[in-house]
């Protein structure tokens, strides 16, 4: 039996750029793509023998907390504490959970049923509100790094939950562009953007009745796509029953899309981007959520890495007009 | 240990299931569906919760014997 590791994550302050990193030594050690008879996500009747994250002979959705987690609720102050400024610190208090889509190892997200994504959606959901009731936590991000190409350390389909002590930098920034809008426009941005979408349709993938799926105007993948609520609703929790069951409808549809497009597994980073959990401002009126797909691929065998521009100017080149990507997208789409 | 645990929960007592301690069962209404929430502390402390529809497989209910 692998012995639980107690986590030594920390926070530093960088002043020069106004964000926090977390330091953590206690990840470097975690399982790194095991072969399909050791995966610690099957089911026992699978991996006979082996190290289990659930032990159980099956099940549908399952969610437990990362065994070598980036934030936790034991994490310490360390020796930098007492530093002074500039250099603060702070405990990488926080959680950090794994949601495993299903116990099949071979599935993707894109082969899940219907039923099994909403089963997902209803799992993130009480997922958010536990986690976001935490008084320590004040942002809760469901992703997935889909493919070993963007950092997945396990092929069995599964995605994350972190649980942060802030407000992430970049989401950070675009609530502070989404409130300045509203206070200009009185208007909520996300909803002004789904309307030129859907007045423009040139970069739409899919209009359902109460989704959009699109290629951002200015985005920052060639085939990163957003799929947004088109009633101004700012967290998962807030969805109707009938808007989960079209999301899971839509998620699968985007999912297999992006599997045709080249004609193999594409991967890529999904992110929920939602209102923060405390009510330190009024989230509900400018906040919008949405889904971001974030590919790594240009084409079929090339890569956009992030580079010299991207990483130390932060400007973001794109190689494919969204427009074009938006109709390739709609073409793998049927 | 950092389980959240509803107050709703039914609490069925722990159980020993493999290298779990069975701590709750919860269901709640999810449309038209019921949605089976099963909470367990793993031998290391650490929570593990398993969703399930109930129209979809029953595979829990043999491996905890209860149902909500």
């Amino acid at each position: 039996m692998i012995e639980y590791r107690a986590t030594m994550s920390e926070r530093r302050y960088n002043p020069l750029a106004d964000e926090w990193v977390v330091i953590t030594s206690n990840r470097q050690d975690r399982v790194l793509r095991p072969p399909l008879e050791q995966c610690p996500l099957c089911p026992t009747s699978v991996n006979v023998g082996g190290y289990h994250e659930i032990p159980l002979e099956g099940y549908d959705v399952a969610v437990f907390e990362n065994r070598f987690p980036a934030l936790s609720v034991n994490a310490s102050f360390g020796e930098l504490a007492s530093v002074p400024d500039p250099y603060r610190t702070s405990p990488a208090y926080g959680r950090c959970e794994v949601v495993v889509y299903c116990d099949d190892h071979a599935s993707t997200f894109s082969d899940l049923s219907v039923e099994r994504i909403r089963l997902i959606v209803d799992a993130w959901i009480d997922r958010c509100r536990s986690l976001g009731d935490d008084d320590g936590v004040h942002y809760v991000m469901p992703f997935e790094n889909k493919g070993e190409l963007v950092g997945a350390t396990l092929g069995h389909a599964h995605g994350q939950i972190y649980a942060f002590p802030d407000i992430p930098p970049r989401v950070r920034q675009h609530l502070l562009n989404a409130e300045r809008y509203y206070a200009t426009a009185q208007q909520c941005v996300q909803c002004d953007v789904c309307a030129r979408e859907i007045e423009s349709k040139v970069r739409l993938v899919v209009d359902a009745s109460s989704w959009l799926v699109f290629v951002p105007f200015a985005p920052q993948f060639p085939y990163e796509t957003h799929v947004v609520p088109k009633r101004h609703v700012s967290s998962l929790s807030a969805l109707s029953e009938r808007e989960k069951h079209e999301l899971a409808e839509v998620l699968s549809r985007l999912t297999k899309c992006y599997d045709r497009l080249w004609d193999f597994e594409l991967p890529y980073v999904m992110a929920i981007q939602q209102r923060p959990s405390d009510d330190e401002r009024a989230w509900d009126s400018f906040c919008h959520m949405r889904f971001e797909f974030k590919p790594l691929h240009r084409d079929a065998t090339k890569i956009k890495f992030l580079a010299g521009v991207e990483l130390a100017a932060g400007t973001f080149i794109v190689d494919v007009p969204p427009e074009d990507a938006a109709a390739q997208l709609r073409t793998a789409l049927r | 240990m950092t389980a959240d645990f509803p107050e709703d929960a039914k609490d069925v007592g722990l159980k020993s299931v493999d290298a779990l301690s069975f701590v709750s069962t919860t269901s709640s209404h999810v449309g038209d569906r019921e949605m089976i929430r099963e909470s367990f502390v793993k031998s290391d402390g650490r929570v593990l919760i398993v969703f399930r529809y109930r129209s979809e497989s029953a595979t829990h209910d043999r491996i905890s014997g209860d149902d909500v």
